[in-house]
């Protein structure tokens, strides 16, 4: 078996953990993960989230996911090899102005988006912290990225609290900011965040940006209106404290806020920003939405 | 040696009384010799020092009638105990009721099966009480009840035996309510009876502490400090009390402050409490509460005795020799102080189990209830005035039974030092659980929308998931493609058949050895069933692919366990335990170097496709209820063991197991459509696996692996290790064709 130095070489950084290498005549990401750190001073070995992680990242194989091709091990130390995206691959798709060239793209962007969440669905893998920071895409050939490891997580796996001020607050769903510390994550989470990115993606601006949850939860309601028992049935036992409530709102017209956006795709858009997680549209079966028809 | 000892036992008691009537059961004339004492004590008032000489008479021959019965057992059949039984209970009509008798009665009663040699009776006698404690004990009561008539004695007696019934079901809670209802019997009555009575409401209270906290414990052991400056007196009267002289000798000194702390300790419980204090007055406080403390740490052990269930040879080493050193050293309370404390601690983890059900803790009363029987004996013996000749047959015969039993074993198990095991049984007690979490793999395989287009199993799967009620966040409805991916897996990999030819050093055989082991420890770390398979398909996944030493093999097998468990469970054992576990043959670097190389070499891929996976699956195209599960599982543990099963792919083996599991639990038609759809074979395709698989089936209790047949003949998973194997599977072709169509 060769060691990482025999097999790889050219080492570049990139940042701080992560390099560009080369193996014959291919570029790798190579990211390095540390198996001893604050949570593992017991030093139990390798940890169980890496390994489940690991093993999901090998069999994922679609074109819209970061693949990873190979992992290596070097004293304390993982060294997980991702193919390479080059410079045509720009992170934060949304900071990209030619993304807006045609109206096509957005549907098309959405469309792989969505795909590639399904996909995940069918083998229990959340993404949880699903942003635009995340994605990448190739303009030229119109091909999204998606970048997995580090926040991609599989159902009922235990998690460790997941700090409510940790990372960007403007992609949680409801149930999730109404939890503070939640461990439950489930599918309905990750197309809400869709639902962001589409409205954003329309709107050339964060749809929620409140600093903090309850300004957050004030944002969503002022555009779908509060929640009742009789939209979100149980609500009243998800919410800990009313106060997160306020005052009772009614939701605003849709149509008024995205006049760009054809009846088909309002439709789509509610569906994915429903506040009932249990009534708000699967990735699934949003795929077939009609407003993809023709994709 | 029991022989031998027996037999001088019995010269000794024909000497003693004289010249008696010759029967053919020798266990019916050590039932007259109790009669005839009995009979004595009734009609004269005077108490003689030769009356105190036939009550150490009768006290030997209680011994020597329990041996009796254990040699009876195995010389004769069923029919025999019967027949004591039969007489013992007819002299019931015509004696006071001697707490012998009826201790005799229910050792007869527990020990009603046919055991091949001396010390597996032994054994068998307190496995039988495990199995069966509330019958034995209902017989004797039913027996005893009938018998008696209305006169106070006799109601005594009832009482008392209600009171060991009560003891069993309802874990001692109304056991200090009727030993202070005892006090209530008339004047008339000996002092004796009122002993008893003292004794055991002790008992009641001692075994409420320990449930209590450690400084109840604390509490605990200043009384025994206490007890200690009056050691040598304590031990005078224990030792008095053996012997049944009518009035127990009180100590010269009595411990007062012992008594008022105890007295002000009870006013903050129960009123029953209160009643004890009363109790606890009387004359004999201190040497009862001496006896009390010796008779509750031995329960205790016994106790702990149940946590080495599955760890048969060096537990029972480790178990005996408590009880030696308490024999050897009357005068100290020291040692009684430590088992008590290790005792306690070890009881409270057992108590909090959540998988611990109530037949588990009859289980564990009747243990202790019956070791408390043979303690009591063991300590007769010490205290007893005898000849050095004696004690040295009574130390040396310990250390032979245990030896025998260690030889034995050992075969079985791997090999782990015992100088170890107190540190690995505090280590090894797994956490407790709230509720059963659901693994890795169940997480991945659940929700899937199979077996929708049938009508039959609709039903079934409109069926409310228990399972995901507690997460109402979650949706999931996807059809997942996982089972192709299984499917597909599966096809791709190679057959792990013939992977001995590139291993030098081990064999097929230590193979079945190591996971007989691993199923051992996977049950005592009590980690979730799709972890076990996980970490049987690493295992040979890996050795398939590396070539290893034999001294290696063990620390391949636990290192497959740890990633198995980190991959499935939700908690996985620490580094350390497994280490202690292997009796620290590896180190920590090993284990860690051992487990990335294991990952390494398996290209982190740890998603397989594990006969867990389809057996689910195909349990759900059969619409199996929980005893068919069992014995599906069943059939494919004995698999796991036998390196022949691994010409045949995973999915064959459940289809196969599952195809022999309804023929044995005789379910007609063994293979549905269903079936043939979902698991994907026909009958003739599963044939030759199948016949394999009865072949384990056979051979399950008979041979040298049996932790699998031990591990499915308990209660939670339906005893199916009892069914009867099939002689031959029902090949017909009126069978193929039907599957055909």
């Amino acid at each position: 078996m060769l060691t990482l130095r025999e097999k790889y070489y050219d080492f570049d950084q990139i940042s701080s953990k992560v390099f560009k290498c080369r193996r014959d005549d291919q570029f790798f990401t190579m990211k390095i993960v540390s198996i001893l750190n604050e949570e593992n001073q017991a030093n139990n070995g390798v940890p169980y989230w890496i390994i489940r992680e690991i093993s999901i990242l090998k069999e994922l194989d679609h074109i819209n996911i970061v693949r990873l091709i190979d992992v290596m091990t070097d004293g304390p130390d993982l060294f997980l090899v991702f193919e390479y995206l080059d410079n045509e691959f720009q992170a934060d798709f949304l900071k990209n102005p030619k993304m807006f060239m045609y109206p096509q793209m957005k549907k098309e962007f959405l469309y792989q988006i969505l795909n590639t969440v399904a996909y995940l669905h069918a083998r229990k893998i959340l993404l949880r912290d699903l942003r635009p920071e995340n994605i990448l895409v190739n303009v030229r050939t119109q091909v999204l990225k998606i970048a997995l490891f580090g926040a991609a997580r599989t159902f009922e796996a235990p998690l460790e609290a997941y700090s409510s001020s940790v990372g960007c607050l403007s992609y949680r769903s409801p149930e999730v900011l109404f939890q503070f510390g939640c461990e439950k994550y489930s599918t309905p989470n990750d197309v809400w965040a869709v639902g962001c990115i589409f409205g954003e993606m329309l709107l050339h601006r964060p749809l929620f940006s409140g600093p903090s949850d309850v300004e957050l939860l004030d944002e969503i309601f002022t555009l779908l209106g509060t929640p009742t028992e009789e939209t979100w049935p149980g609500v009243t036992s998800i919410c800990g404290t009313c106060a997160l409530m306020g005052p009772p709102q009614q939701p605003k017209d849709l149509a008024k806020e995205f006049p760009m956006l054809n009846p088909d795709g309002l439709d789509l858009l509610s569906k994915m920003l429903c506040l009932c997680p249990n009534y708000r549209i699967s990735a699934e079966d949003a795929v077939k939405h009609p407003y993809f028809k023709g994709v | 040696m029991v022989s031998l000892t027996g037999k001088s036992r019995v010269g000794s008691t024909r000497a003693s009384v004289g010249g008696g009537q010759s029967r053919p059961s020798v266990g019916g004339r050590n039932f007259k010799v109790f009669s005839e004492i009995d009979r004595t004590k009734v009609g004269d008032g005077n108490m003689t020092y030769a009356r105190g000489a036939g009550a150490s008479a009768t006290a030997r021959s209680t011994v020597v009638a329990n041996k009796r019965v254990i040699l009876n057992s195995t010389s004769s059949p069923k029919g025999g105990l019967k027949k004591s039984m039969d007489k013992s209970s007819g002299k019931y009509g015509t004696s006071v009721g001697s707490t012998n008798v009826r201790k005799a009665l229910a050792d007869v009663s527990n020990a009603q099966e046919k055991f091949t040699t001396a010390v597996v009776a032994n054994k068998g006698v307190i496995l039988n009480s495990t199995s069966n404690p509330k019958g034995g004990l209902k017989k004797s009561m039913d027996r005893s009840s009938g018998k008696y008539g209305t006169s106070g004695p006799g109601n005594t007696n009832v009482r008392k035996t209600l009171a060991d019934v009560s003891n069993v079901q309802e874990n001692f809670t109304t056991a200090v309510g009727i030993a202070s209802s005892k006090m209530k019997v008339p004047a008339g009555s000996s002092s004796k009876i009122a002993g008893v009575s003292l004794r055991k409401s002790f008992t009641g209270r001692v075994q409420r502490y320990t449930r209590k906290s450690v400084v109840q414990l604390d509490a605990l052991n200043r009384d025994d400090q206490k007890n200690n400056t009056n050691g040598g007196q304590s031990v005078n009267a224990t030792k008095d009390r053996f012997t049944r002289k009518p009035i127990a000798t009180s100590s010269s000194r009595k411990s007062l402050p012992v008594l008022r702390r105890v007295s002000r300790e009870d006013t903050s419980n129960t009123k029953e409490n209160v009643r004890s204090s009363q109790t606890a007055k009387g004359q004999s406080g201190l040497p009862t509460k001496a006896t009390t403390n010796r008779r509750d740490s031995s329960q205790l052990i016994n106790s702990r005795s149940h946590l080495w269930k599955y760890r048969v040879s060096d537990g029972f080493v480790q178990m005996v020799q408590p009880n030696v050193l308490h024999a050897s050293s009357r005068k100290s309370t020291k040692p009684i102080v430590k088992t008590t404390i290790k005792a306690v601690t070890a009881q409270r983890t057992l108590k909090s189990k959540s998988r611990l059900s109530q037949n588990k803790l009859e289980s564990t009363t009747a243990t202790s209830s019956q070791n408390k029987s043979l303690s009591a004996q063991k300590n007769l013996e010490s205290t007893t005035v005898t000849s050095s000749q004696d004690k040295e047959s009574v130390s040396l015969s310990l250390p032979e039974k245990s030896l025998t039993v260690s030889d034995d074993t050992n075969q079985s198990c791997l090999p782990s030092g015992e100088s170890n095991l107190t540190t690995n049984l505090l280590e090894l007690i797994p956490r407790k659980k709230s509720f059963r979490r659901k693994s890795y793999t169940t997480s991945l395989i659940e929700g899937s929308k199979i077996l929708k287009e049938s009508g039959d199993v609709r039903e079934q799967d409109n069926l409310p998931n228990i399972d995901n009620e507690c997460n109402q966040l979650e949706v999931s409805e996807y059809i997942d493609d996982i089972y192709l991916y299984y499917w597909v897996t599966e096809a791709h990999n190679p057959l792990l058949a013939n992977y001995m030819s590139i291993q030098t050093d081990i064999s097929p055989h230590l193979r079945g050895i190591l996971i007989n082991w691993l199923i051992e420890v996977h049950f005592k770390f009590d980690l979730m069933p799709e972890t076990l398979y996980l970490t049987v398909t690493l295992l040979d996944q890996y050795l398939s692919l590396v070539t290893i030493k034999k001294t290696d093999m063990q620390l391949v097998g636990l290192t497959a366990l740890l990633l198995a468990s980190k991959y499935e469970d939700f908690w996985h054992p620490r580094v350390k335990d497994l280490i202690s576990i292997s009796a620290e043959s590896y180190t920590r670097d090993q284990m860690l170097g051992m487990e990335k190389l294991i990952l390494r070499k398996l290209k982190f891929r740890l998603n397989a496709p594990t006969p867990y996976v389809f057996m689910v699956r195909f349990l759900k195209a059969a619409q199996s209820d929980k005893k068919l599960e069992h014995m599906a599982f069943f059939l494919v543990d004995l698999c796991l063991v036998e390196y022949e099963a691994l010409a045949f792919k995973p999915s064959l083996l459940c289809a196969s197991a599952l195809y022999v599991a309804r023929c044995t639990l005789q379910i007609t038609p063994p293979w549905t459509p269903l079936l043939h759809k979902h698991a994907r074979y026909e009958v003739s395709q599963i044939r030759d696996c199948a016949d394999m698989i009865l072949k384990f089936h056979k051979a399950a209790g008979v041979g040298k692996l049996k932790v699998i047949y031990e591990k499915y003949s308990r209660q939670e998973l339906s005893r199916v290790a009892a069914v009867k194997p099939l002689d031959k599977l029902p090949w017909t072709p009126t069978t193929s064709q039907t599957s055909t169509l």
